[in-house]
């Protein structure tokens, strides 16, 4: 797969992504088009990322003098770890706000992710593109293999 | 049993206080938490190595097949409380 080809599928599935984004801002929550589009939406996802792995681990022998990936399940350096953290705190807070949004009383407006979601077209387009882009993320990125973990490695000779 | 009612209600205030009752205030919240999440991508795909991306992130916590179908299993519950049902 060479650069080229990659920046175009990756302009693709963008494009895509958006447009079934857009499409799906306007699915009434509970009908049978919301769950069957969401359902085969990441399907379709899921599928892309899993042959966009493939494609990757294929081409890994011929372009590996310079992995863009780092051994999955490796030990991380200090500066990867206080990147995990900055991930880690913006999730923590969204995750606590979602929380005390949820226990709020009955008669006052709801602030979660999911009435938000309801509330604003524009911001379900929005997170609906973003939950495509990370289930793309999950299926894409590579899978650490039988045999292939830490423990073996360290068995090798250096 | 007023006393009572009285700090349960106090308590049930408590999270309204935090993070609010206004629904632009929590559009605003979350589009916020959207773009720094986006951000965080984004500097990481254009600094080569320090700041992970999430592709770097999800590879290097959830190496096996098994936490990989667990994170799967998440996500897909997620969009479907979000957007399907």
């Amino acid at each position: 797969v060479t650069p080229l080809l990659r920046r175009i599928a990756g302009s693709a599935a963008a494009g895509a992504i958006v447009l079934l984004s857009a499409w799906a801002s306007g699915w009434p929550r509970s009908s049978l088009i919301a769950e069957v589009g969401t359902l085969a939406s990441a399907v379709a996802v899921l599928a892309a990322g899993a042959a966009c792995r493939r494609a990757r681990t294929a081409a890994a022998p011929a372009t590996s003098a310079q992995p863009a990936e780092p051994a999955p399940g490796g030990a991380a350096g200090a500066g990867e770890r206080i990147g995990a953290a900055l991930w880690l705190a913006v999730a923590l807070v969204a995750v606590a706000w979602d929380l005390l949004a949820l226990v709020t009383p009955p008669h006052r407006p709801h602030l979660t992710l999911s009435a938000t979601t309801l509330g604003y077209r524009p911001f379900h387009a929005l997170a609906f593109a973003c939950w495509l882009g990370l289930g793309l993320v999950l299926a894409a990125a590579p899978v650490r293999q039988s045999g292939s973990g830490r423990h073996r490695r360290r068995r090798l000779p250096a | 049993v007023s006393g009572a009612a009285g700090v349960s209600r106090a308590a049930a205030a408590v999270p309204a206080a935090v993070v609010g009752t206004s629904r632009p205030l929590g559009l605003a919240f979350w589009v916020a938490v959207v773009a720094a999440l986006l951000a965080l991508e984004l500097v990481a795909r254009l600094t080569a190595g320090g700041l992970p991306s999430l592709g770097r992130l999800v590879a290097r916590y959830l190496p096996t097949p098994v936490l990989r179908a667990a994170a799967v299993a998440v996500w897909l519950y997620a969009g479907w409380h979000l957007f399907a049902h």
